[in-house]
């Protein structure tokens, strides 16, 4: 089975089936255009990954690489998030530190699934929540004037009524 | 625009000029989620209903200018083509009942008689017997959206009708205040319909509304006769093509805080000129040409000057002002300058031919921050030299290089919007403070190496960090245009043609790039990739050489053989490749209004 080798941003080396690699569109992209074949020993950097989440990234894609290639498709305005499969919840019961790490990686890498599937989780934690759960979920801080606060709330208001 | 910019920014930026000296926090403490950038966290935002959006509005001033701009915003819009007296489905009543602004097209009044003949036919089909004819007809089938509108009930802030008047008389009608909750109402008068009224047997019809704050009228047809009554109103947008118009605008001068008003006759100018606006921030003044443009206008009487200068005092708060036309201009020009220089910080100006002396009072507007001009000229005599304008930030200067020169007192200018009508170098020579500057090329000489010149020889501009780009071509070498830039971290591409689009440059020239923003903009390939969508292979190969700058791209930017972008970037050519291709659709209709 032919590999390529993958280089971290701290420099670990992971020798990865092609087939597996090519599911992220960058390094699809990236093979294409440097030309590079298979079998080449030539290694390829990816600065923005490091050696822990992109290991989280391929153990992933390893389960995920029978998946139909997701069709690409501006248009599906499908606003589902209950959808998760068992697998991948439980493959992302991980601290958040890790989980932002893998959605920068996954839209850095160019995977659509593993994108989708960590944009859901997230949004799973936003659904149904104030405000001020949601800043205390994800220690986000108010930096609203209590002026400015005021005002968002004023626009809100024909919403809040129903 | 800025607050789009601010969004794409990475946060980081911002939250260590927060913290400056915050203790590492705990990593529990960490908020991750404001590290993803600006499309990852639309991703998110995408999969969350309205109600939870408007949530995540409240949370953090990053998240609200995401959710309060583009494309966000336009999604509270329900947009329903419908015919005035058919049913309406099921699904549509549940948008309706969710949106903020509700936009009504009714297709009954589109000019093409034949669609609309069969539009009343459909309508007819749908009433009972004893249903009354005309467009707010009860049918036997179901709701139609006029029952369900004037319940009051539902939570729309904005409603927009586009119809001929005599169907939005008919449809609104008296019913207006049942829409207790309404703020801004505009109004779209389409020519008229089949089986209108006519003008001159049409009934008067009183608008009412006690805490509507905005009215819009646009016009493609004449209004008729009306009144409004609306105490509250504070925004108002007409046309003055009759009495009734000039009528309702001469009511309600003392409540206005903005106006923006376009002049068929001559008579409406003078009148309004005579109302007191004592509340008036924002004026908006046309005078509406049918077909060629006037000849220069006679100069003003001291009775017109005097006219002019008990308008302005008139309007004591005066600050922001549009001015578009040779006889706006010359009536109230003067007068502005001389007795509304205290208020005013906004100028506008469009398409004038002014006499030099006239223009030279310009440099009474002291507090000005904000002035455009735009294909104006100066009739004789040379440029305007020493202008200096202390508080001046943002300058927009298109097609007006007749006017005055860049000297020492433009130094404080932070924004340019320019067109290239003479060396940049030069022009950028006293203006080491700019932070934002758009440049719009001139349609004969658009191309990237022609431009390189003026580029090259630009001194060191640390400040900027936006740069726009208008109307290029390139032939060779796209990014070569320009030496390096440290400081751009946003690039904006309008109304570009790219014919060879490799990002190798971009690191070099740009290192700070963060967003490269492509608005209208053509892209040639040789050959299409295939398998993936081209404006996402573009994004993948940016990320390649540029890993922390993110690609926008705005509705009409695309991706074209380099056949297809060579036709494009010749309009005549391009006109006649569409109507071979797809018929006679592509022809212009022009505006159907006919002027008193």
């Amino acid at each position: 089975m032919p590999t390529i080798r993958l280089q971290s941003s701290d420099g670990e080396i992971f020798d990865t089936d092609v087939q597996i690699a090519k599911c992220s569109g960058t390094i699809k992209t990236m093979l294409e255009d440097l030309g590079m074949d298979e079998g080449d020993d030539e290694v390829v950097p990816l600065p923005n990954v490091n050696s822990a989440i992109l290991r989280k990234v391929l153990q992933w894609a390893t389960f995920h690489k029978d998946d139909p290639i997701p069709v690409e498709d501006d248009d599906s305005k499908e606003k589902r998030t209950d959808d998760i499969s068992s697998w991948d919840a439980d493959f992302l019961k991980v601290d958040q530190g890790t989980l932002f790490e893998l959605i920068l990686a996954a839209n850095y890498l160019d995977i659509k699934g593993l994108l989708d599937v960590t944009c859901k989780t997230v949004a799973n934690m936003i659904k149904g929540k104030t405000p001020e759960e949601i800043r205390k979920t994800f220690n986000i801080k108010n930096d609203f004037t209590p002026a400015e606060e005021e005002q968002v709330r004023k626009e809100n208001e024909w919403c809040e009524e129903k | 625009m800025e607050e789009s910019g601010e969004t794409v920014s990475p946060p980081r930026k911002r939250r260590k000029l927060e913290e400056p000296e915050a203790p590492e926090p705990e990593q529990s403490e960490i908020d991750h989620i404001n590290r993803l950038p600006y499309e990852v966290l639309c991703n998110i935002f995408d999969l969350l209903y309205l109600e939870e959006q408007l949530d995540c509005a409240l949370v953090c001033r990053r998240w609200h200018a995401i959710l309060r701009a583009e494309p966000y915003i336009d999604r509270m819009r329900y947009n329903f083509s419908h015919c005035f007296g058919l049913t309406i489905q099921a699904d549509h009543q549940q948008y309706m009942a969710e949106c903020l602004h509700c936009v009504f097209h009714d297709c009954g009044s589109y000019p093409d008689t034949g669609a609309q003949a069969n539009m009343l036919e459909m309508v007819r089909k749908a009433m009972r017997p004893d249903d009354e004819a005309g467009p707010s007809a009860r049918t036997a089938r179901g709701p139609t959206p006029e029952d369900l509108l004037f319940t009051g009930e539902l939570p729309f802030k904005t409603l927009e009708i586009k119809a001929s008047y005599d169907r939005i008389r008919r449809f609104l009608g008296d019913r207006l205040p049942t829409l207790h909750k309404l703020t801004e109402l505009r109004l779209t008068v389409l020519p008229m319909g089949l089986e209108d009224i006519p003008a001159k047997e049409a009934p008067l019809w009183t608008l009412v509304h006690d805490t509507l704050r905005s009215l819009t009228w646009t016009l493609f047809d004449n209004t008729y006769a009306y009144v409004i009554k609306m105490p509250a109103l504070e925004r108002y947008k007409l046309d003055i093509a009759n009495d009734y118009d000039l009528g309702s605008l001469m009511a309600h001068s003392r409540q206005l805080v903005e106006l923006c008003v376009w002049f068929h006759f001559d008579r409406a100018m003078e009148q309004t000129l005579t109302c007191p606006f004592p509340r008036l921030r924002k004026l908006i003044m046309n005078r509406f040409h049918q077909g060629d443009r006037d000849s220069s206008p006679e100069p003003n009487t001291r009775v017109d000057d005097l006219s002019a200068e008990r308008f302005v005092r008139g309007a004591p708060v005066l600050e922001d002002l549009v001015i578009i036309s040779d006889k706006v201009a010359h009536r109230i020009f003067r007068a502005v300058c001389l007795f509304g220089a205290g208020t005013l910080t906004r100028l506008t100006v469009h398409d004038v031919i002014f006499p030099r002396a006239m223009f030279l009072l310009l440099l009474e507007l002291r507090n000005l921050e904000f002035l455009s001009l735009n294909n104006c000229i100066l009739d004789e005599g040379s440029r305007l030299r020493g202008v200096d304008l202390p508080r001046l930030k943002h300058l927009e200067f298109i097609h007006s290089g007749t006017c005055f020169r860049f000297d020492a007192g433009f130094a404080n200018l932070r924004r340019l919007f320019y067109s290239m009508d003479s060396q940049l170098s030069r022009l950028c020579r006293n203006l080491l403070l700019l932070e934002d500057l758009e440049i719009l090329m001139r349609t004969r000489s658009p191309i990237a190496e022609e431009i390189r010149e003026h580029f090259q020889s630009l001194p060191t501009l640390a400040n900027l960090h936006t740069l726009r780009l208008c109307g290029m071509r390139t032939y060779t070498r796209p990014w070569a245009f320009c030496k390096p830039m440290p400081n751009v971290r946003r690039l904006v591409l309008r109304k570009c043609y790219l014919l060879r689009c490799n990002f190798k440059l971009l690191p070099k020239l740009f290192p700070m790039l963060r967003v490269l923003e492509l608005d209208g903009t053509t892209i040639a390939y040789r050959r299409l990739p295939e398998g993936v969508k081209p404006m996402v292979h573009l994004q993948r190969r940016l990320k390649q050489f540029l890993p922390g700058c993110c690609m926008v791209v705005k509705p009409s930017s695309r991706a074209e053989p380099v056949e297809t972008v060579l036709l494009m970037q010749n309009k005549r050519k391009w006109r006649e490749h569409l109507t071979e291709t797809y018929g006679a659709k592509f022809e212009v209709r022009e505006a159907p209004f006919k002027s008193k």
